[in-house]
């Protein structure tokens, strides 16, 4: 167990930068997910973080000691790699003793170690299987075994469930959440899936193309985006963009354009008139409404019935698509046309130019 | 149901012509090696040997022998030269299979599984040497050869059967070792130096891959004809292949080059059947 620091890594293969300059701290039993798409640099940093690659400059610190030279043995991570790598030719007990067999313990201590690893995740009767005998989630939690068994100053896992089925899935996430909260370690998980990320990090960490683009808690993610990217990548259905103006008019905030005028009250109410800026609202926060100047006019799409509600996709006149959650079992005509609101209070305005937030005050 | 008949028919018919055509022509060969010289010039051919006897094999090893009508068969001439080529080739056949394998697998696994420059164009290097045919290299050998008092020796049919051997079952184990899951990242994280992961982790995973490369080191040079015939005949290394030749030219013995055949399929046909289940698991792999 082990506060993570990272210090303005940046890792270059060639001329392409993995990473650029990336700052990160993770705090000691803490589960960090770094989320992004493939090719972010997610996975290129947990390589930094474990010592398999090397950073071109910058520095990695273990409770305030510098390990950027050490090997992973040095740092005494566990890591859980894609599809639950195990030795193939080992029985489940060797997979898990492999992990012990450089530290030096004796004989009856890492027989211990190890059982009660396996106790741990309840693995004890598959033991003497190999990997080959083992299901998708049996390799799982042997994996977990193998890593935790050595105590580890932190736990890497790279998209462990990747390979699984999703009801598996499911239930794995919840496993290894319960398991970093009771054996309190320092966990990174890294994935590409953002549900994967909301339900299991006390943090998430999006990435994309080699930068950190947002940290903050699940919550702080969902409802507050700092970035277009950030916006549209986490959340289901996906957060809602419009395009307009915003223009001051009797001392008020006006998102204007060809179809909607609606004032901005809220958190931007302040924000420094620009010709154009991007609103974004989550699906969740948009109402199915009568005509009006603050209604915006739709297209019906799809309707998408989810059982507890409904997604109803639209068009919207400026060329976008617009996702409105109506109460389940609503239904229109394909082409009907609706009108939708929201509370413009509830949204976020982001700048398209530097695709970041708008700042709150006019002063920008 | 008729139609189901008729489709195992098919099949039966279909396996029997494939049978028919590989083991035609050996039978036709062990036939001769239990018959005698006159009842192999005979025309219309025998199907099978009337009065099978085992002339052939006692005079390969250089015993005569007496048929029950009191004919003798000599010894062959050619006795010295086969049991030589035996022995020749049972050793060339080992120190080949040994030095392959420990050259080809640290060599496969760097092609397979590191990253270096140059990789590209030394693998098509390799690749390179395995499309060469055994033949155009012979001649710069024999040369080479001559000059270097090689010819020969066993050594330097070992030197010359490797060529051969390194480049092919470099390649097979090359397509082995890149299928293999990433270990290495677990032996890194549990502390294992490359050497240990190479040698304690990777070979046993590899284990019938190597096993099987091995065996087709053996084979090829066990069966390899074109180098021995021209760097080893008549000397005292001559391998069984080359020896074997001599019942071809120089005095024709039919029933005799049969006998030797056979002796010389042995231990290809050992090793086909105590590994066939690792020859099929490389096959799944």
């Amino acid at each position: 167990m082990a506060r993570i620091e990272l210090r303005n890594i940046v890792k270059t293969y060639g001329s392409h930068h993995a990473v650029h300059n990336l700052d990160l701290e993770i705090e000691d039993g803490e589960l960090l997910v770094l989320l992004g798409p493939s090719g972010c640099g997610k996975s290129t940093t947990m390589n930094i973080i474990a010592g398999l690659d090397e950073p071109t400059s910058g520095q990695i610190l273990f409770d305030g000691a510098d390990v950027t030279g050490h090997s992973p043995h040095q740092r005494n991570i566990a890591m859980v790699f894609q599809s639950s790598l195990l030795y193939p030719h080992l029985s489940a007990r060797d997979n898990i003793y492999m992990s012990l067999k450089r530290s030096g313990l004796s004989k009856p201590e890492i027989e211990a170690r190890i059982a009660h690893a396996a106790q741990t995740v309840d693995v004890m009767h598959l033991l003497d299987k190999r990997p080959g005998q083992l299901s998708g989630g049996e390799r799982q939690r042997v994996a977990t075994a193998k890593a935790i068994v050595r105590e580890p100053a932190g736990f890497l896992l790279d998209e462990p469930l990747s390979a699984l089925d999703a009801a598996l899935r499911l239930s794995l996430r919840a496993e290894l959440v319960n398991l970093q909260k009771r054996i309190r370690t320092t966990m990174i998980f890294v994935t590409h899936d953002q549900i994967e990320a909301m339900t299991m990090g006390d943090r998430i960490g999006v990435m994309r193309k080699g930068r950190l683009e947002q940290i903050g808690t699940p919550t702080d993610i969902y409802n507050r985006p700092e970035t277009l990217f950030v916006a549209g990548f986490v959340g289901v259905p996906p957060m809602n963009f419009l395009k307009g103006a915003l223009e001051k008019a009797d001392g008020r905030l006006w998102l204007v354009n060809p179809s909607l005028r609606m004032e901005i009250t809220g958190e931007f109410a302040q924000a420094a008139p620009q010709k154009e800026v991007i609103l974004g609202i989550r699906p969740h926060l948009m109402r199915l409404t009568e005509a009006g100047a603050a209604a915006l006019p739709l297209t019906v799409y799809a309707i998408e019935q989810l059982g507890n509600e409904a997604i109803v996709i639209c068009d919207e006149p400026g060329g976008g698509k617009i996702r409105v959650v109506a109460s389940a079992g609503f239904s229109a005509a394909i082409g009907a046309r609706l009108n939708a609101t929201f509370d413009s209070a509830a949204a976020r305005l982001y700048d398209p130019a530097s695709e970041r937030v708008l700042a709150t005050s006019g002063k920008a | 149901m008729t139609s189901r008949n008729a489709r195992t028919l098919w099949l039966v018919l279909a396996v029997a012509v494939a049978l028919l055509w590989t083991f035609l022509p050996m039978y036709w060969v062990v036939k001769y090696a239990f018959m005698t010289k006159t009842e192999i010039a005979r025309f219309p051919p025998m199907l099978y040997p009337h009065q099978p006897n085992l002339a052939s094999f006692f005079n390969i090893f250089g015993y005569d022998y007496t048929l029950s009508d009191g004919t003798v068969f000599k010894a062959s001439g050619q006795a010295r030269q086969i049991m030589l080529g035996v022995r020749n080739s049972l050793i060339v056949a080992l120190v080949v299979t040994i030095i392959t394998t420990l050259v080809v697998v640290p060599l496969s696994y760097v092609f397979a599984r590191l990253h270096f420059p140059f990789k590209g164009k030394l693998l098509a290097a390799i690749l390179l040497s395995v499309s060469l045919p055994p033949v155009s290299t012979l001649i710069p050998f024999y040369t080479l050869y001559v000059q270097l008092g090689l010819t020969g020796t066993l050594t330097g049919l070992i030197i010359v059967t490797l060529t051969i051997t390194i480049p092919i079952v470099a390649w097979m184990l090359i397509g082995f070792f890149r299928n293999l899951p990433p270990v290495e990242l677990l032996a890194r994280v549990d502390g294992f130096s490359r050497l240990y992961t190479l040698a304690r982790i990777i070979v046993p995973m590899a284990k019938s891959g190597i096993l099987v490369a091995a065996v087709i080191a053996f084979l090829f040079s066990w069966n390899e004809y074109v180098y021995a015939q021209i760097l080893v005949t008549g000397s005292n290394a001559v391998t069984l292949p080359a020896a074997m030749s001599g019942f071809l030219f120089q005095v024709p013995e039919p029933a005799q080059l049969a006998a030797s055949l056979l002796l010389s399929l042995l231990p290809p046909f050992c090793i086909a059947f105590f590994l066939q289940k690792h020859i099929a698991e490389m096959h799944i792999a």
